[in-house]
């Protein structure tokens, strides 16, 4: 049988970088194909060349035996070929049908009952719960992607290509997911998969392509391989993950929350009478399924929003009251949830982006300016440490490859060399390798003596890395252990609620 | 990278202009004039002799302040529409403060006038933050409304408390001393110039290189980011609006002390709508600015010109301008959904 779409020695160059180099890619129908590759290796590029956002210097789509011509999403859209990007594209303030007809609406008159209908025939055929008439901004980010999916198949639509589409899901959600891509399987579209989690990619791939250096390396199907031999033909070593243990002292308190409560306009009682202490040389790991007020506690305790009672204690010192700035003026670092809403502006320069914390400082300013060739040598410098692929420090931070966002905002929160460290999934969106080596920094971080707060949706990585670990729920934490003593599946009933 | 920059400058302004030039001279010759001829005695009348340079110099100065003033306001990510209104308002307080603060001595009524008109420009500009910290009001709609309370204000100022005589609708003449110096001899060319050149520069260094300027570009990127890295919105946008709101008045101080004299009821010559043209052509850069500032003036004068020697209405000019911003916002326009659909 003929593959439904081949991409042959597709290439793409910005500038000196060939992000694409003669990639060529078969996806069969009704398949789901895995692409595989570091950070910065070319995978969303070849997705968005695909999808019609960018045009290649060179190369063939042959889509049902036909070379296409895709100079849009429009015309990729026409042809059968659906994209949920890696970072959402939806207005948060409409709500679903208008979000859909935004995206899909071609005609001058706009049906939103004709849309909702077609919106709710999707769910029920592939188990896209959502409700039409929700405010985007509302929904969770599981949903939030069933919106984007939706939108995708829209026109009906042959191929789909999910661009990370796990990173920002809870393991549940991610479940959720599998489950609609089999079925989209068995209606015959073939998906287009992208991930860094091997598991998942175990799990759900029918054939696996690996990209590395904008090159594809290799191809296999999954019966064939395993998680170890694509790890290797990916980075090109074996992994190892360390994990934690260290036997300092702990008898300082750097954080302690007392009694904090937090509520929200969208939410009242998000954070609960919630109280826990981080000491030094100590990871607390908070499990904890999204949603259940971790992203409001970090934002109180920050003061990035108000408190609506408790105390904040820092190495002895009240900053309940304190203000955002006077807060990281006292060397704390913060990797958030969302970095694209909460610690980079993508649309200016690395170098501008990792002056953030320190553009206020002596070293890098006099008096009322600020010393941007220091600056920029500094954004060098992170680069070259943590191994970030970027030309450097001038190029636009939106040019960057997901990954290398996220590690460019890692490296940033660690050179500050903080005291107390809020690491909120830290290693979303990063390939392994990089996971490799954001926890060893993780470690030797808290090894220095500094407290940290790590809040992930992955278990195994809480349970490998936290010295301690507290299970939030409904904005308590209701339960604290150590890995040792719990195991995942008492953590895992703790986190749906069920206290013991 | 620099290329694309180039082009993003210069190239993308000069077709606008040049296309807005030819539709201009279509609707010339539909009226039955000779294009080439109104364009001619455009170019004559704004700077073909030292006396209409002059003109043109004046009002570029103002323009070029204008200008700064909506640029820096945008810049933070706010849309300061009511410069018309902080204008009127420095006005006011120039013209009074040149009028009946009599007993300071020379350069002094004219520096304390100046302040005096900044302040109200200011103070207005404060008040429009504030709606908008406090309650959320946009800045559009309150500044287009203040806007019209200033119309208002200095209609009932100029026909009651500030009349000097009962049958026209004027204040007295400031004094002499709050006048500002003439630069050349024989011409309205004052030392405003200096000041507009000198407060681009400093516009430039600010944006470029100064640490408050960082922050209200963060501020005007993205103001939930701002917040998370611990950038007080609300603070920097007062600021931002305080500072667009002065160089407003400014403009108003400058027009009254350098040119009219005296607050009439019409005096203003629009240069708070200009001034967004001037900003949107310029596309915020200081170079941008000044240089459209130029360019704005000139057809300013030159279309005086035209109207006063041929038979095509000065308002082809206005017309000319207005295909020009249009043509400059759709541009910004569809590059803003270009990078949407990269992100
Ligand atoms: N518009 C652009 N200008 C310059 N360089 C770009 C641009 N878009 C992508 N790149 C570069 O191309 C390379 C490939 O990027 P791409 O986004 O395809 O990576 P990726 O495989 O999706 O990585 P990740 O797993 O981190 O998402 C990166 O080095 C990136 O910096
Ligand atoms: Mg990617």
């Amino acid at each position: 049988m003929d593959p439904i779409l081949r991409l042959k020695n597709i290439t793409i160059k910005f500038g000196a970088l060939t992000a694409n180099d003669n990639v060529c890619l078969d996806i069969n129908k009704g398949e789901t194909h895995a692409i595989l590759g570091e950070n910065g290796a070319g995978k969303s590029t070849l997705m968005n060349i695909l999808y019609g956002v960018l045009k290649p210097d060179s190369g063939q789509i042959i889509l049902d035996g036909q070379e296409v011509n895709i100079h849009r999403p429009r015309d990729a859209r026409a042809l059968g070929v659906g994209m949920v990007h890696q970072h959402f594209m939806l207005v948060p303030a409409l709500t679903v049908v208008e979000n859909i007809i935004l995206a899909t609406c071609q005609t001058p008159l706009i049906n939103m009952k004709k849309t909702s209908q077609r919106i709710r025939e999707l769910s029920t055929k592939f188990g896209l719960e959502v409700d039409p008439a929700a405010v985007v901004k509302d929904l969770s980010v599981g949903q939030q992607q069933r919106v984007e999916i939706i939108k995708a198949l829209y026109d009906s639509c042959k191929i789909l290509i999910l661009d990370e589409p796990t990173a920002v899901l809870t393991p549940q959600e991610a479940k959720e997911l599998f489950k609609i891509i089999r079925q989209l399987n068995a209606a015959g579209t073939s998906v287009a998969f992208i991930s860094h989690k091997m598991n998942e990619i175990m799990e759900i791939a029918d054939r696996i392509t690996v990209l590395r250096g904008g090159k594809s390396v290799w191809s296999a199907r999954k019966a064939d391989t395993n998680e170890k031999e694509l790890a290797r033909h990916m980075v090109g070593r074996d992994i190892v993950f360390t994990s934690s243990e260290n036997g300092a002292i702990r008898d300082k308190k750097i954080l302690e929350v007392k009694n904090l409560c937090v509520s929200t306009a969208y939410k009242k009682n998000a954070v609960k009478d919630l109280s826990f202490s981080v000491c030094n040389n100590e990871i607390y790991g908070i499990a904890g399924v999204d949603g259940n007020g971790q992203s409001e506690m970090v934002k109180a305790l920050l003061s990035i929003i108000p408190k609506d009672s408790g105390q904040v204690i820092f190495c002895g010192k009240d900053i309940t009251h304190d203000s955002t700035k006077e807060i990281f003026s006292k060397t704390i670092g913060h990797i958030p949830e969302d970095r694209l809403n909460m610690g980079v502006i993508s649309r200016f320069f690395i170098f501008e982006n990792t002056s953030f914390y320190n553009y206020r400082t002596d070293e890098f300013s006099s008096r009322n300016s600020i010393d941007w060739k220091k600056e920029h040598s500094y954004s060098d410098k992170l680069i070259q440490k943590f191994n970030v692929k970027a030309s450097g420090g001038k190029a636009v931070f939106s040019t960057l490859s997901g990954g290398n966002q996220q590690k460019l905002v890692v490296a940033r929160e660690l050179d500050k060399k903080p005291r107390f460290l809020i690491a909120a999934h830290p290693t979303r969106g990063v390939d392994i390798g990089a996971t490799e080596s954001i926890r060893k920094h993780l470690i030797q971080q808290r090894d220095q003596g500094c407290a940290i707060i790590l809040i992930s949706t992955e278990l195994e990585e809480i349970m490998s890395l936290s010295d301690r670990i507290g299970v939030m729920y409904e904005g308590k934490m209701i339960a604290e252990t150590t890995p040792k003593e719990a195991s995942i599946e008492q953590i895992g009933l703790w986190m749906a609620g069920k206290e013991s | 990278m620099i290329r694309s920059k180039l082009i993003q400058y210069f190239l993308y302004p000069f077709i606008a202009i040049m296309i807005a030039l030819l539709i201009g001279a279509l609707i010339i010759l539909s009226g039955g004039n000779n294009p080439l001829e109104a364009y001619r005695l455009m170019l004559e009348g704004s700077i073909g002799t030292s006396q209409t340079l002059a003109e043109t110099i004046v009002k570029t100065a103002s323009l070029i302040i204008a200008g700064a003033s909506y640029a820096f306001a945008y810049r933070c990510g706010m849309l300061n529409i009511g410069i018309e209104g902080q204008m009127l308002a420095g006005a006011i307080f120039s013209t009074w403060i040149g009028v009946n603060l009599t007993f300071l001595p020379g350069l002094l009524h004219l520096f304390i006038a100046v302040i005096g008109g900044i302040l109200a420009g200011a103070l207005l500009g404060c008040f429009i933050a504030f709606l908008k910290n406090r309650f959320g009001a946009n800045e559009v709609i309150t500044t287009v409304m203040m806007n019209y309370v200033m119309l208002f204000i200095v209609e009932y100022l100029v026909t009651g408390p500030m009349r000097e005589a009962p049958e026209f609708p004027q204040s007295a003449r400031v004094l002499p001393s709050a006048g500002f110096p003439v630069l050349i001899p024989g011409t309205r060319v004052n030392i405003g110039i200096v000041l507009a050149l000198l407060l681009i520069v400093l516009y430039g260094y600010y944006w470029k290189n100064s640490k408050k300027g960082f922050e209200m570009r963060i501020v005007g990127e993205n103001p939930t980011v701002a917040n998370s890295i611990g950038i007080n919105v609300k603070q920097n946008r007062m600021l931002a609006f305080a500072i667009s709101g002065s160089l407003g008045g400014l403009v108003g101080s400058l027009e009254i002390l350098g040119i009219q004299k005296r607050l009439l009821q019409n005096f203003s010559a629009g240069y708070g709508f200009d001034g967004i043209a001037v900003a949107l052509l310029g596309k915020n850069s200081p170079i941008g600015i000044m240089l459209s500032s130029f360019l704005f003036g000139a057809m300013k004068t030159g279309g005086n010109m035209v109207q006063m020697f041929s038979s095509v209405p000065s308002s082809v000019v206005m017309i000319i301008q207005a295909i020009i911003i249009l043509l400059m916002a759709i541009q910004v326009f569809s590059k803003k959904t270009k990078e949407l659909e990269r992100a």
